[in-house]
Protein backbone atom coordinates (compact mmCIF):
# COMPACT_ATOMS: atom_id res chain seq x y z
CA UNK A 1 0.00 0.00 0.00
CA UNK A 2 1.45 3.67 -1.01
CA UNK A 3 1.81 6.27 1.64
CA UNK A 4 -0.90 8.24 1.88
CA UNK A 5 1.25 11.37 3.17
CA UNK A 6 3.60 13.18 0.86
CA UNK A 7 5.56 16.38 0.98
CA UNK A 8 4.03 19.05 -1.91
CA UNK A 9 6.88 21.55 -2.90
CA UNK A 10 6.51 24.61 -4.33
CA UNK A 11 9.26 26.47 -6.43
CA UNK A 12 9.27 30.40 -6.88
CA UNK A 13 8.63 29.20 -10.76
CA UNK A 14 5.51 27.93 -10.00
CA UNK A 15 6.33 24.71 -10.37
CA UNK A 16 5.70 21.70 -7.73
CA UNK A 17 5.75 17.99 -7.05
CA UNK A 18 4.45 15.54 -4.68
CA UNK A 19 6.80 13.16 -2.93
CA UNK A 20 6.31 10.42 -0.81
CA UNK A 21 7.32 10.78 3.11
CA UNK A 22 8.98 7.40 2.67
CA UNK A 23 11.61 8.97 0.68
CA UNK A 24 12.87 10.98 3.43
CA UNK A 25 15.00 9.47 5.80
CA UNK A 26 14.93 10.58 9.53
CA UNK A 27 18.02 12.45 10.67
CA UNK A 28 19.74 14.00 13.76
CA UNK A 29 18.65 17.57 14.33
CA UNK A 30 21.17 20.18 12.89
CA UNK A 31 22.13 18.06 10.03
CA UNK A 32 21.62 18.91 6.10
CA UNK A 33 18.92 16.64 5.57
CA UNK A 34 18.53 15.52 1.74
CA UNK A 35 17.66 16.78 -1.70
CA UNK A 36 14.00 17.00 -1.79
CA UNK A 37 14.08 18.02 -5.22
CA UNK A 38 16.72 19.57 -8.52
CA UNK A 39 15.91 23.11 -9.18
CA UNK A 40 16.98 24.81 -13.00
CA UNK A 41 18.53 28.10 -13.29
CA UNK A 42 18.18 30.54 -9.99
CA UNK A 43 14.73 29.10 -9.25
CA UNK A 44 14.41 28.27 -5.44
CA UNK A 45 11.96 26.21 -3.21
CA UNK A 46 9.12 28.64 -2.29
CA UNK A 47 7.59 26.42 0.13
CA UNK A 48 7.21 22.42 1.45
CA UNK A 49 3.77 21.59 3.24
CA UNK A 50 2.23 17.70 4.33
CA UNK A 51 0.01 16.90 2.21
CA UNK A 52 -3.01 13.56 2.67
CA UNK A 53 -4.39 12.08 -0.61
CA UNK A 54 -7.81 12.85 0.65
CA UNK A 55 -6.86 16.60 1.21
CA UNK A 56 -7.73 19.25 -1.00
CA UNK A 57 -5.01 21.83 -2.03
CA UNK A 58 -6.20 25.21 -2.42
CA UNK A 59 -3.44 26.83 -4.75
CA UNK A 60 -3.12 30.87 -5.63
CA UNK A 61 -1.62 32.72 -7.92
CA UNK A 62 -1.40 36.21 -9.48
CA UNK A 63 -4.42 36.90 -12.31
CA UNK A 64 -2.26 37.96 -15.52
CA UNK A 65 -5.86 39.67 -16.59
CA UNK A 66 -6.80 41.71 -13.86
CA UNK A 67 -3.59 41.89 -11.44
CA UNK A 68 -5.53 40.35 -8.78
CA UNK A 69 -4.75 37.06 -7.22
CA UNK A 70 -6.72 34.04 -8.41
CA UNK A 71 -7.24 30.38 -6.57
CA UNK A 72 -8.26 26.91 -7.74
CA UNK A 73 -8.83 24.04 -5.46
CA UNK A 74 -6.87 20.48 -6.57
CA UNK A 75 -7.51 17.15 -5.09
CA UNK A 76 -4.09 15.77 -3.32
CA UNK A 77 -4.97 12.29 -5.27
CA UNK A 78 -4.91 14.24 -8.36
CA UNK A 79 -1.20 15.54 -8.79
CA UNK A 80 1.72 12.62 -9.48
CA UNK A 81 4.08 11.22 -7.16
CA UNK A 82 7.36 12.03 -8.20
CA UNK A 83 10.62 10.51 -6.25
CA UNK A 84 12.83 12.67 -4.70
CA UNK A 85 15.41 13.61 -6.94
CA UNK A 86 14.21 14.71 -9.91
CA UNK A 87 12.96 18.21 -11.55
CA UNK A 88 9.54 19.68 -10.49
CA UNK A 89 6.81 19.64 -12.87
CA UNK A 90 4.31 22.25 -13.16
CA UNK B 1 -7.20 46.55 66.09
CA UNK B 2 -8.42 42.89 67.41
CA UNK B 3 -11.67 44.82 68.83
CA UNK B 4 -12.28 46.46 64.91
CA UNK B 5 -12.23 42.55 64.06
CA UNK B 6 -14.48 41.51 66.36
CA UNK B 7 -17.05 43.96 66.32
CA UNK B 8 -17.01 44.13 62.10
CA UNK B 9 -15.14 40.70 60.24
CA UNK B 10 -16.92 39.20 58.14
CA UNK B 11 -15.99 36.30 55.54
CA UNK B 12 -13.79 37.92 52.28
CA UNK B 13 -16.35 38.66 49.19
CA UNK B 14 -13.87 38.67 46.58
CA UNK B 15 -11.33 36.07 45.63
CA UNK B 16 -7.67 36.99 45.46
CA UNK B 17 -6.27 35.39 42.34
CA UNK B 18 -3.00 33.59 41.86
CA UNK B 19 -1.46 32.27 39.09
CA UNK B 20 -3.69 30.94 35.75
CA UNK B 21 -7.04 32.13 37.66
CA UNK B 22 -6.53 35.74 35.99
CA UNK B 23 -7.18 34.31 32.61
CA UNK B 24 -10.07 32.22 33.78
CA UNK B 25 -12.48 35.15 33.21
CA UNK B 26 -11.29 35.92 29.68
CA UNK B 27 -12.11 32.33 28.74
CA UNK B 28 -15.69 33.01 30.11
CA UNK B 29 -15.81 36.01 27.99
CA UNK B 30 -14.90 33.98 25.21
CA UNK B 31 -17.33 31.32 25.81
CA UNK B 32 -20.27 33.52 25.75
CA UNK B 33 -20.09 34.03 22.07
CA UNK B 34 -21.61 31.33 19.84
CA UNK B 35 -19.66 28.75 18.82
CA UNK B 36 -18.86 29.02 14.96
CA UNK B 37 -16.76 27.65 12.43
CA UNK B 38 -15.05 29.73 10.47
CA UNK B 39 -12.08 30.43 8.44
CA UNK B 40 -9.07 33.25 8.88
CA UNK B 41 -7.63 34.59 5.89
CA UNK B 42 -4.29 36.70 6.26
CA UNK B 43 -3.23 38.41 3.76
CA UNK B 44 0.61 39.30 2.53
CA UNK B 45 0.37 42.97 3.42
CA UNK B 46 -0.91 42.01 6.54
CA UNK B 47 -4.54 42.02 6.99
CA UNK B 48 -6.61 39.61 8.84
CA UNK B 49 -10.21 39.26 8.50
CA UNK B 50 -12.13 35.58 9.17
CA UNK B 51 -15.16 34.31 6.63
CA UNK B 52 -17.85 31.67 6.89
CA UNK B 53 -16.32 27.76 7.34
CA UNK B 54 -17.94 27.09 3.80
CA UNK B 55 -15.91 29.91 1.67
CA UNK B 56 -13.52 27.42 0.31
CA UNK B 57 -15.41 24.59 -0.04
CA UNK B 58 -14.83 23.48 -3.57
CA UNK B 59 -17.40 24.03 -6.31
CA UNK B 60 -18.27 23.32 -9.78
CA UNK B 61 -18.66 20.59 -11.71
CA UNK B 62 -15.55 18.73 -10.94
CA UNK B 63 -15.11 20.67 -7.36
CA UNK B 64 -12.50 22.61 -8.82
CA UNK B 65 -14.35 26.27 -9.26
CA UNK B 66 -11.43 29.37 -9.59
CA UNK B 67 -12.76 31.99 -7.66
CA UNK B 68 -11.17 35.31 -5.93
CA UNK B 69 -10.54 34.83 -2.27
CA UNK B 70 -9.50 37.97 -1.62
CA UNK B 71 -9.65 41.97 -2.98
CA UNK B 72 -7.75 42.33 -6.50
CA UNK B 73 -4.97 44.01 -4.60
CA UNK B 74 -4.15 41.51 -2.04
CA UNK B 75 -2.59 38.11 -1.86
CA UNK B 76 -2.87 35.23 0.61
CA UNK B 77 -0.79 34.25 2.63
CA UNK B 78 -2.33 31.83 4.88
CA UNK B 79 -6.09 30.41 5.35
CA UNK B 80 -6.41 28.79 8.45
CA UNK B 81 -9.62 26.93 10.02
CA UNK B 82 -10.78 27.87 13.39
CA UNK B 83 -13.93 28.77 15.70
CA UNK B 84 -15.15 32.01 16.94
CA UNK B 85 -14.26 31.23 20.45
CA UNK B 86 -10.61 30.60 19.72
CA UNK B 87 -7.69 32.67 20.35
CA UNK B 88 -4.94 33.43 17.67
CA UNK B 89 -1.41 33.37 18.35
CA UNK B 90 0.39 35.80 15.77
CA UNK B 91 3.95 34.96 15.53
CA UNK B 92 5.85 37.95 14.50
CA UNK B 93 9.02 37.88 12.29
CA UNK B 94 11.74 39.65 15.14
CA UNK B 95 10.54 36.44 17.37
CA UNK B 96 7.81 37.76 18.91
CA UNK B 97 3.75 36.55 19.99
CA UNK B 98 0.65 38.05 20.21
CA UNK B 99 -2.64 36.58 21.38
CA UNK B 100 -6.22 38.02 19.60
CA UNK B 101 -9.48 36.20 20.53
CA UNK B 102 -11.01 35.20 17.21
CA UNK B 103 -14.33 37.13 17.66
CA UNK B 104 -12.70 39.90 17.33
CA UNK B 105 -10.99 39.83 14.36
CA UNK B 106 -13.46 41.57 11.36
CA UNK B 107 -15.16 39.15 9.66
CA UNK B 108 -15.56 40.23 5.90
CA UNK B 109 -16.35 38.78 2.29
CA UNK B 110 -14.24 37.67 0.05
CA UNK B 111 -14.01 40.79 -1.65
CA UNK B 112 -13.98 42.71 1.80
CA UNK B 113 -10.74 44.28 2.83
CA UNK B 114 -9.19 42.87 5.71
CA UNK B 115 -8.43 44.60 8.52
CA UNK B 116 -4.52 45.63 8.82
CA UNK B 117 -2.76 43.47 11.50
CA UNK B 118 -1.43 46.60 12.62
CA UNK B 119 -4.35 48.20 13.87
CA UNK B 120 -4.68 45.05 16.21
CA UNK B 121 -1.54 44.38 16.91
CA UNK B 122 1.30 46.80 18.80
CA UNK B 123 3.86 45.44 15.87
CA UNK B 124 7.18 47.78 15.80
CA UNK B 125 8.21 49.18 12.94
CA UNK B 126 9.92 46.69 10.18
CA UNK B 127 7.74 43.82 12.55
CA UNK B 128 5.76 42.07 10.27
CA UNK B 129 3.59 38.67 11.64
CA UNK B 130 4.63 35.13 10.07
CA UNK B 131 2.13 32.90 10.82
CA UNK B 132 -1.30 32.95 12.92
CA UNK B 133 -2.06 29.76 14.91
CA UNK B 134 -5.74 29.37 16.30
CA UNK B 135 -5.58 27.77 19.76
CA UNK B 136 -8.77 26.45 21.41
CA UNK B 137 -7.25 26.14 24.41
CA UNK B 138 -3.13 26.02 26.37
CA UNK B 139 -2.98 22.28 26.86
CA UNK B 140 -0.02 21.35 29.15
CA UNK B 141 0.87 18.90 26.62
CA UNK B 142 1.54 21.09 23.25
CA UNK B 143 4.23 23.34 22.33
CA UNK B 144 5.11 26.21 20.12
CA UNK B 145 7.67 25.36 17.66
CA UNK B 146 9.33 28.44 16.15
CA UNK B 147 11.55 28.46 12.94
CA UNK B 148 14.50 31.12 12.03
CA UNK B 149 15.57 31.80 8.55
CA UNK B 150 18.92 31.06 9.62
CA UNK B 151 18.23 27.48 10.85
CA UNK B 152 17.06 27.75 14.21
CA UNK B 153 14.24 26.30 15.78
CA UNK B 154 12.82 26.77 19.86
CA UNK B 155 10.52 24.80 21.26
CA UNK B 156 8.50 25.76 24.15
CA UNK B 157 5.30 24.74 26.24
CA UNK B 158 2.28 26.53 24.84
CA UNK B 159 1.01 27.22 28.41
CA UNK B 160 3.60 29.63 28.21
CA UNK B 161 1.92 31.67 26.06
CA UNK B 162 -1.22 32.08 28.29
CA UNK B 163 -0.36 35.74 29.47
CA UNK B 164 0.05 36.73 25.34
CA UNK B 165 -1.62 39.92 24.86
CA UNK B 166 -2.35 42.63 21.74
CA UNK B 167 0.93 43.84 23.35
CA UNK B 168 3.16 40.72 22.31
CA UNK B 169 5.60 38.79 24.61
CA UNK B 170 8.92 37.82 23.72
CA UNK B 171 9.84 34.50 22.51
CA UNK B 172 12.74 33.82 20.60
CA UNK B 173 15.83 35.54 20.82
CA UNK B 174 17.47 36.27 17.57
CA UNK B 175 21.12 36.74 16.17
CA UNK B 176 21.50 39.92 13.81
CA UNK B 177 20.10 39.24 10.20
CA UNK B 178 17.88 36.44 11.42
CA UNK B 179 13.87 36.21 11.11
CA UNK B 180 11.06 34.13 12.43
CA UNK B 181 9.58 32.36 9.09
CA UNK B 182 7.42 29.97 10.60
CA UNK B 183 5.79 28.31 13.77
CA UNK B 184 3.68 25.55 14.28
CA UNK B 185 2.07 23.71 17.33
CA UNK B 186 3.20 20.27 17.96
CA UNK B 187 2.51 17.85 20.83
CA UNK B 188 5.74 16.44 21.72
CA UNK B 189 5.73 13.27 19.42
CA UNK B 190 5.97 13.94 16.15
CA UNK B 191 8.37 14.59 13.60
CA UNK B 192 9.04 17.84 11.54
CA UNK B 193 10.79 18.25 7.92
CA UNK B 194 12.77 21.58 7.64
CA UNK B 195 13.03 23.01 3.96
CA UNK B 196 15.24 25.09 2.68
CA UNK B 197 15.48 27.69 -0.38
CA UNK B 198 18.14 25.71 -1.77
CA UNK B 199 15.76 22.19 -1.85
CA UNK B 200 17.14 20.60 0.97
CA UNK B 201 14.80 18.85 3.51
CA UNK B 202 15.78 17.12 7.10
CA UNK B 203 13.55 15.19 8.68
CA UNK B 204 14.14 15.00 12.33
CA UNK B 205 12.08 13.55 15.53
CA UNK B 206 10.59 15.68 18.30
CA UNK B 207 12.62 13.42 20.82
CA UNK B 208 15.81 15.17 19.35
CA UNK B 209 14.33 18.65 20.24
CA UNK B 210 14.05 19.59 24.41
CA UNK B 211 11.76 22.05 25.57
CA UNK B 212 12.70 24.83 26.83
CA UNK B 213 11.70 28.25 28.59
CA UNK B 214 10.21 31.05 26.39
CA UNK B 215 12.57 33.66 26.34
CA UNK B 216 15.58 31.56 24.71
CA UNK B 217 17.44 31.61 21.35
CA UNK B 218 16.86 28.28 20.82
CA UNK B 219 19.44 25.48 19.16
CA UNK B 220 19.83 24.93 15.73
CA UNK B 221 17.16 22.81 13.54
CA UNK B 222 19.70 22.64 10.61
CA UNK B 223 23.01 22.77 8.94
CA UNK B 224 22.83 25.14 6.28
CA UNK B 225 24.47 25.64 2.89
CA UNK B 226 26.12 28.42 2.20
CA UNK B 227 23.78 31.30 1.24
CA UNK B 228 20.71 28.77 2.11
CA UNK B 229 17.55 29.55 4.23
CA UNK B 230 14.71 28.06 6.10
CA UNK B 231 11.73 28.45 3.85
CA UNK B 232 9.13 26.25 5.61
CA UNK B 233 8.84 23.54 8.14
CA UNK B 234 6.02 20.95 8.46
CA UNK B 235 4.95 18.62 11.89
CA UNK B 236 3.69 15.26 11.52
CA UNK B 237 2.41 13.79 14.58
CA UNK B 238 3.11 9.95 14.98
CA UNK B 239 -0.63 9.33 15.18
CA UNK B 240 -1.72 11.05 11.49
CA UNK B 241 1.35 8.73 9.83
CA UNK B 242 -0.26 5.53 8.36
CA UNK B 243 1.53 3.38 5.65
Amino acid sequence: MSDPLSLFVVTEDGLGKKVPLSQYPQKGRATAGVITTELVGKDRVLLAMIVHEHDHLLLTWNGEGNGGEQVTAVKASELKMFMRRGRVYS
Amino acid sequence: MQQLIKQFGDERRTIIEVEGQAHAAVTEVASLHELEPLVIAFTRNGALKTLPADTFTPRGKNGDAVYTPVRGDEQLRQVVAATSQDYVLCVSSTGRVFQVAAHRIPQGTRSAKGEPVRKLLELATGEEVVTVLPIEAYAEDCYLVTFSKLGKVKKSPLSEYRAADLDGLQDMKLAEGDAVVTALISRGQGEYFVTTDNAQTLRFGDDGLRAQGRAGQGVAAMALGPGAKVVSAAYLELKSRTL
